[in-house]
């Protein structure tokens, strides 16, 4: 029966599947972020060797009730992809088809928000990246001395990006805080295909 | 920044644990399951704690940056830099886990794995064979953790697995026992056969006496040869020019008409002979074992089916006439002495046109002649008819012994420069260096197209001899610096192909198909790197024997100016008869093959 439910409605609103990278500097919280994305669902005992892979599919999600409806049929491939420069083109090749970037930055890190910066600008620079959306978290905002969202934008000099559709938003991995408004941002934003 | 530092801890515990792993003659891919499951055969499991492959692509970079330093020091054969070993275990962490992430829908194939593996610096010079094969191991078996084939969970997890029982073993198989060396017993015995290590080829460098072998040649005694057909006549009957080289002579209808010549015969002997090879490759018809007469003369090397008239030839006893007529009574009985007036009367001054020797006779005359105007050296011609059945140019040519074949000794093996392949066995060892450095002296000579010291040296004078030496010299030596160019060239890839074959030898097939696809590798590997290294010891072959011959020229010159040396003809020629006798009624080597 619900899976009827959830068949129909994923007529209604078009079955959406987003393919979305996740990158960031080590450290920033991306890993937290992946699985508290996978909040209520199954952990696997023995998961398999290897990178993070990690589909988020919302429908399952008890977050909030009235946005069950618009988050059914996304499901989001989220590569934890990254590393250093040896594997820049061979990372190219899974930038292929991205709609959606979150890039995650650590907050509190000033030390390494000009490395973060430069990190972020060569992504989306690339050829492969040029529709996709960009969404930051600005993660970390519970710790003292984070950097607001607006003080990231500027320092990642997200203002003068004008061809293309960005949005910073706060989070809070270790709580769960701002995650889901900023794929709800991403679910509204991405094409359908 | 207590995450950074948590990470850079764990980086080196797994740093630490890693040096316990001895992955000298694994396979990449087996080494990157070992360290994951800690049950590689050369560690001690108990001595790791519980430290496996991280999750977080930096976590994963730094862990396989270890690894990949700690696999290129136990493999420095294997991976030929950190970067390539690096490349090797990134790329095969993503495919594995394409392969078994449940999330990833759309899974990556082979030639995207392969593609992207050389993507990646220090990845390019990667053989794609090797990734072909790797992508089949990854792709059939996922790796396991070393907790989860403790607990009783991983037995019932590899239980549903289901494939055959030794693959499920690799992984729960203690450490002391070899599981995967076992099953690939049959793989390794093919390899030892198909792939030396080495370059099987011996040229028998050290055997060149320079001067011996060119005086041999020099001197060559003349011999009166009948019944060869010439082009000329080859052309009258069918138009076609025929090929220069390895004609057989299996018609007679013309012999009678043709002209006989002479020819300067450097070495002779009668050998066992195996045709390996024809023309172009193909495997001979008839390849069994068969006694040949042999006389090299010039760039060729003539086949003589008919031992007896081989041996009145040069004037020595026949024996055993009763088993070797049943050999010879195929072919043709021709009245030899109307044979040899005919061709005495030919060999006039005179020489009509239709009678200069066929393009295909002149070839050779670099250094032998064919000339019938040599009549001085025909008086003492013993009168008897010989019929060669084959004949063999050298050019292009290599002689060398083969380390691989042990089936009989002194065996040896020509490769002619058109494809064909022959095995010859001597009786002794002299005699088997005798044979090959004289082969590969004439196929250097034609081959490099260097002419001969002393063969027209005659009516010079010593200025002109002077000169001509000198220009002799630089063109050896031009030959040299190119032959250089291309023994390196050559080396290069044999390297590369070794590096291919290090690698194939020692991966484990986990599936039938990885298996079966080792074995193919192993044979297209086998024959290019068998051809590489017959060119490589052909080029090295012709490059020694011209740097001897060009410091040969040098010494010679200066002997030479001071005393004439001057051997007659006769002399050499008697020299060379006893020789054969010495050798061949001695000890009756054809004897022994099968009549």
């Amino acid at each position: 029966m619900g899976a009827n439910v959830s068949k129909a409605l994923g007529k209604i609103f078009g079955n959406k599947e987003m393919r979305i990278l996740m990158l960031g500097l080590d450290a920033a919280g991306k890993t937290t972020i992946l699985y508290k994305l996978k909040l209520n669902q199954s952990v696997t005992t023995i998961p398999t060797v290897g990178f993070n892979v990690e589909s988020v599919t919302y429908k399952n999600v008890k977050f909030n009730v009235s946005h069950l409806e618009r988050y059914c049929g996304i499901v989001i491939g989220v590569w934890d992809v990254g590393g250093q420069d040896k594997i820049r083109n061979l990372w190219r090749h899974y930038y292929t088809g991205t709609q959606g970037l979150i890039f995650v930055v650590d907050s509190q890190d000033r030390d390494r928000i000009d490395e973060a910066k430069q990190e972020l600008h060569r992504i989306i620079s690339d050829r492969e990246m040029k529709d996709c959306l960009l969404l930051v978290f600005a993660n970390k905002q519970d710790l003292p001395g984070a950097m607001s969202p607006a003080e990231l934008t500027e320092r990642l000099g997200l203002h003068k990006m004008r061809d293309r559709a960005w949005y910073v938003h706060p989070s809070c991995a270790t709580t769960g805080e701002g995650l889901f408004e900023g794929l709800n941002w991403l679910s509204q934003n991405v094409k359908s295909k | 920044h207590t995450t950074k530092l948590a990470d850079s801890e764990e980086t080196n515990v797994f740093q630490e644990e890693l040096e316990l792993f001895d992955f000298t003659g694994d396979a990449i891919d087996m080494a990157l399951r070992f360290v994951n499951s800690q049950r590689g055969h050369h560690c001690k499991p108990k001595l790791l704690a519980k430290v496996h492959l991280p999750k977080e692509s930096q976590q994963i970079d730094r862990a396989l940056e270890a690894f990949a330093k700690h696999y290129h020091a136990c493999n420095p054969d294997l991976a030929d830099s950190y970067d390539s070993a690096y490349a090797m275990a990134f790329s095969i962490l993503l495919l594995h886990t394409d392969a078994h992430n449940k999330n990833v829908k759309r899974k990556m194939n082979r030639d995207t794995f392969i593609m992207r593996t050389r993507l990646i610096e220090g990845g390019e010079n990667i053989p794609p064979e090797i990734l072909d094969i790797i992508y089949d191991n990854i792709v059939s078996v996922e790796f396991q953790y070393a907790s989860a084939l403790d607990s009783p969970r991983a037995s019932k997890g590899t239980d549903t697995r289901a494939q055959s029982s030794w693959l499920n073993k690799l992984g729960m198989s203690d450490g002391t026992t070899n599981q995967p060396t076992l099953n690939t017993n049959d793989l390794e015995t093919t390899f030892e056969k198909l792939l030396p290590a080495d370059n099987p080829y011996d040229f028998k460098g050290n055997c060149i006496d320079i001067d011996v072998l060119r005086r041999s040649f020099s001197r060559a005694p003349s011999f009166m040869l009948a019944g060869v057909k010439t082009r000329q006549s080859s052309n009258s009957e069918n138009n076609k020019v025929t090929s220069d080289t390895g004609s057989m002579y299996s018609k007679v209808t013309n012999v009678y008409k043709d002209n006989g010549y002479m020819v300067r015969v450097a070495q002779a002997g009668v050998l066992d002979r195996k045709y390996e090879l024809m023309q172009g490759g193909k495997r001979a018809t008839v390849r069994g074992w068969r006694p040949f007469g042999m006389i090299l003369s010039g760039s060729q090397l003539i086949f003589f089916a008919d031992i007896n008239a081989f041996l009145d030839w040069f004037d020595i006893p026949k024996y055993e006439p009763s088993i070797l007529d049943s050999k010879s009574a195929s072919l043709p009985s021709t009245p030899t002495d109307t044979i040899v007036s005919t061709l005495l009367l030919s060999s006039g001054q005179a020489t009509p046109p239709d009678r200069i020797p066929s393009p295909m006779l002149r070839s050779s005359t670099s250094f032998a002649s064919f000339s019938p105007s040599i009549s001085s050296s025909t008086s003492s011609m013993p009168s008897s008819y010989l019929r060669p059945v084959q004949i063999v140019s050298l050019v292009d040519a290599i002689c060398v012994c083969d380390h691989t074949y042990d089936k009989y000794s002194n065996a040896f093996r020509l490769f002619t420069g058109d494809g064909q392949q022959f095995i010859f066995r001597a009786e002794t060892e002299q005699e088997v260096n005798d044979w090959v450095s004289k082969l590969n002296y004439a196929a250097t000579v034609k081959s490099m197209g260097i002419r001969m010291t002393g063969s027209q040296s005659g009516h010079r004078s010593r200025q002109d001899r002077q000169e001509d030496l000198m220009r002799r010299q630089d063109v050896a030596q031009a030959k040299v610096v190119e032959l250089t160019a291309s023994i390196d060239h050559l080396a290069q890839k044999i390297e590369q192909d070794s590096c291919l074959r290090r690698n194939l030898i020692v991966l484990v097939p986990l599936c039938k198909a990885a298996r079966e696809k080792i074995s193919q590798y192993a044979e297209i590997l086998a024959g290019r790197l068998q051809a590489y290294r017959l060119r490589v010891s052909k080029l090295e072959c012709y490059r020694t024997i011209l740097e001897k011959e060009i410091r040969s020229i040098r010494e010679n010159e200066m002997i030479r100016r001071m005393v004439g040396v001057s051997l007659s003809q006769d002399a050499e020629k008697q020299d060379l008869r006893n020789r054969m006798r010495r050798s061949y009624s001695a000890a009756p080597g054809y004897q022994r093959s099968s009549y």
